[in-house]
């Protein structure tokens, strides 16, 4: 199978081909490499490698395509996409409304809503606040533009990933007056 | 001894003190808030209670419910571990007042320690050096141009009531002044209910260095070698290690001495600790404020030392004396203690509360892991973001330094993220392996070098993410193909999440 590997704004292409049970050939562009796979424990693999041992954590968050691989103390974020469906989405996402869902990045909960459905709000304006292990962290437009909705409410507890708001892309109208 | 020691805490120094109890034989209480049902500390303890819901306010933190508790359950002492209830002289005076040992220092101690201008009238009463800067609070804006003429720049603007680095605000220029004065009292009122502030010349390479103190109820105080706390994050510390690189025996010495004058002054009778900010240009050091508690960082000293500080504290509560004096306290080797939070150190140390559905846990010869935590626990997300502290000895510092990094490549907690890897990259930073830091050492130089180093197993972190993928993929494909698919290959984790297989299929 192939995909398209992106890290840091980066692309390869990855061909992956089982050759044996938990033996795989993976092509990182025009480099093979040979691995020796085992999940001894869940997201906790065991890579050999031309006889050398790697100990990798990785998390994939459900249903995403974003791998977040930890190795030796670094940490990648890298996201594999299957070819064809990676060819897809460049169609589709052509003229793209900008229309931004923003998600809880932590569970936690809601300690402020600055913002309501209809407000015209500025790039990095503050829109809510959440509170998790006594940490708060600020949740901001990323761009200028109009709340469209409002999930968070106040007070109430969210988990990572939970829509919190849309910001529609504000494009200015010509008033007929 | 205590026949009975209910324990105010949670998490790891809950099950610190569990144990220290358990090599006593003194009988253990915990008490839990109605988000702690399962935590660890609950199942370790003798008989555990109820005393509330997840706020630590109707919890934790409700005096009258922990005392409530304890009388009906008969204990006969409390320990309230750090945090919580340890540092509240009503509480102490409480627990008098029914009858209960409080594992701590006398009321008057904690209560004078706990406020930064009482305690340092007291301790420079006994001569006990302070940061040059003001002995009372600002009364006025022109009081702060005046004082800041005095003492030069930078200063540091400070709350009276402020604590763990919450309430400091650095200044540089007169300029500045007036509006730091009065965003500093309009936050240290937000804060702490209460808008005294002061101001003190600011010290350059700080370092923070603390030394460890035993008192008991007979008068004897004796000191342990320092412990050096400069790794800190955000004015948090996050890495100690003991002893410090900057002091020699004389100026050991002279801190500890200095810090049991400080002691002193409020007839210390319990642990605690005195911290000094230290200035790494000329080695003067300043008494910063005493913490009356048992710290979260006490175990490096322990293992350089060999003593068990937690199991002295309750010795000295029930009113023993100290087993030993000043020339008998040694110092071995050094030690290494790594804080593991359940934050995000990829994404701006974000909490990340969570269910931990992996854990294996470092060994090997003298490593110590201080933990609350189990595979299962959900981490709640109403307390501290503390899972444990990793804490090893070696015999002399880089050998420490590079078992704390053969430690940490053992530690795996999967599920949510962990600082883990964070530790894992200080230990291997060059000047860190030198011991050349100050308290601004994570801020200003190792995030922006840790941010651009470069990583060398990028290419196995995509083979690693590419193999994963085509498993699950493949795994999506046969589910959809051959409905209900039992291959040979077919690994534990991939059906985690469908319906379990019974046993012995």
């Amino acid at each position: 199978m192939a995909y398209i590997a992106t890290h840091q704004g980066k692309t390869v292409r990855v061909k992956v081909l089982e050759t044996a049970p938990g033996l795989f050939r993976v092509s990182l562009g025009d480099q093979d490499y040979h691995v020796d796979y085992l999940e001894p424990q869940p997201n906790l693999l065991s890579l050999i490698i031309d006889g050398r041992s790697f100990e990798v954590d990785v998390d994939a968050p459900h249903l995403s395509d974003l791998f977040e691989v930890v190795i030796e103390g670094d940490h990648f974020e890298v996201e594999m996409v299957e070819e064809k469906k990676k060819k897809l989405a460049m169609k589709l996402s052509r003229g793209a409304s900008g229309r931004q869902d923003l998600k809880s990045p932590m569970a936690g909960n809601v300690r402020q809503v600055l913002a309501q459905p209809g407000d015209r709000v500025a790039a990095g304006q503050v829109l809510i606040i959440l509170e998790a292990m006594k940490m708060e962290n600020e949740i901001k437009s990323p761009i200028e533009g109009i709340v469209g909705s409002m999930t968070a409410r106040i007070e109430s507890a969210v988990a990572a990933g939970d829509p919190l708001c849309v910001v529609e892309p504000w494009e200015p109208q010509f008033d007929e007056g | 001894m205590f026949t009975k020691i209910l324990i105010a805490n949670r998490g790891e120094i809950a099950i610190r003190v569990i144990r220290a109890c358990k090599e006593l034989g003194v009988a253990t209480v915990a008490v839990y808030s109605e988000a702690d049902r399962a935590a660890l500390h609950v199942r370790a303890a003798d008989e555990a209670y109820c005393i509330g819901p997840a706020p630590s306010q109707d919890s934790y933190l409700n005096e009258a419910k922990v005392l409530e508790v304890a009388t009906r359950c008969g204990a006969d002492a409390i320990h309230p571990g750090y945090g919580f209830l340890s540092e509240r002289a009503s509480f102490a005076e409480a627990c008098a007042r029914a009858g209960i040992a409080f594992i701590g220092p006398n009321p008057e101690a904690i209560r004078v320690m706990g406020n930064k201008t009482t305690s340092r009238v007291a301790v420079h009463a006994m001569g006990v050096p302070l940061v040059p800067g003001m002995r009372e609070n600002l009364a006025s804006e022109d009081q702060a141009v005046a004082w800041a003429k005095e003492l030069g720049f930078p200063l540091m603007m400070k709350a009276a009531s402020g604590g763990g680095g919450k309430g400091l605000r650095q200044i540089s220029r007169m300029e500045d002044l007036p509006a730091a004065y009065r965003a500093a009292k309009a936050e240290s009122l937000h804060a702490f209910g209460d808008d005294a502030v002061y101001l003190e010349r600011y010290i350059e390479h700080p370092r923070h260095i603390e030394i460890q103190l035993l008192g008991d109820k007979h008068g004897h105080i004796i000191y342990f070698p320092e412990r050096e706390c400069s790794i800190q994050r955000r004015h948090q510390k996050v890495i100690e290690e003991a002893p410090s690189t900057l002091v020699d025996p004389d100026m050991r010495r002279q801190m500890g001495e200095a810090a049991v004058k400080a002691a002193r002054a409020v007839d210390y009778d319990s642990a605690g600790t005195v911290e000094f900010i230290v200035s790494g240009k000329t080695r003067e050091f300043f008494f910063l404020e005493m913490n009356t508690r048992l710290q979260v960082e006490h175990p490096i000293t322990e293992m350089i030392t060999g003593i068990d500080l937690c199991k002295e504290m309750i010795r000295s509560a029930a009113g023993y004396p100290l087993a030993f004096r000043q020339e008998d306290v040694p110092l071995h080797g050094h030690a290494l203690e790594c804080r593991i939070y359940a934050e995000d150190p990829d994404n701006k140390f974000l909490p990340t509360p969570g269910k931990i559905l992996g854990l294996r846990v470092p060994g090997g010869p003298w490593v110590r892991d201080e933990s609350g935590m189990y595979e299962g626990l959900d981490v709640p997300i109403h307390y501290d973001p503390m899972l444990s502290k990793l804490v090893v000895w070696g015999s002399t510092r880089e050998r420490c330094i590079t078992r704390m990094s053969r430690a940490l490549s053992e530690y795996s907690v999967k599920g949510i993220k962990t600082t883990i890897s964070f530790h894992a990259r200080v230990m291997k930073n060059e000047k860190f392996i030198k011991g050349d830091i100050d308290t601004n050492f994570i801020d200003t130089q190792f995030q922006p070098q840790d941010a651009a180093r470069i990583k060398p197993h990028e290419d196995i972190a995509l083979v690693a993410a590419a193999i994963k993928a085509f498993l699950r993929d493949k795994d999506k494909t046969q589910r959809i193909m051959g409905g209900e698919c039992e291959c040979e290959d077919l690994s534990p984790w991939k059906s985690s999440g469908r319906v379990q297989r019974p046993s012995g299929l």
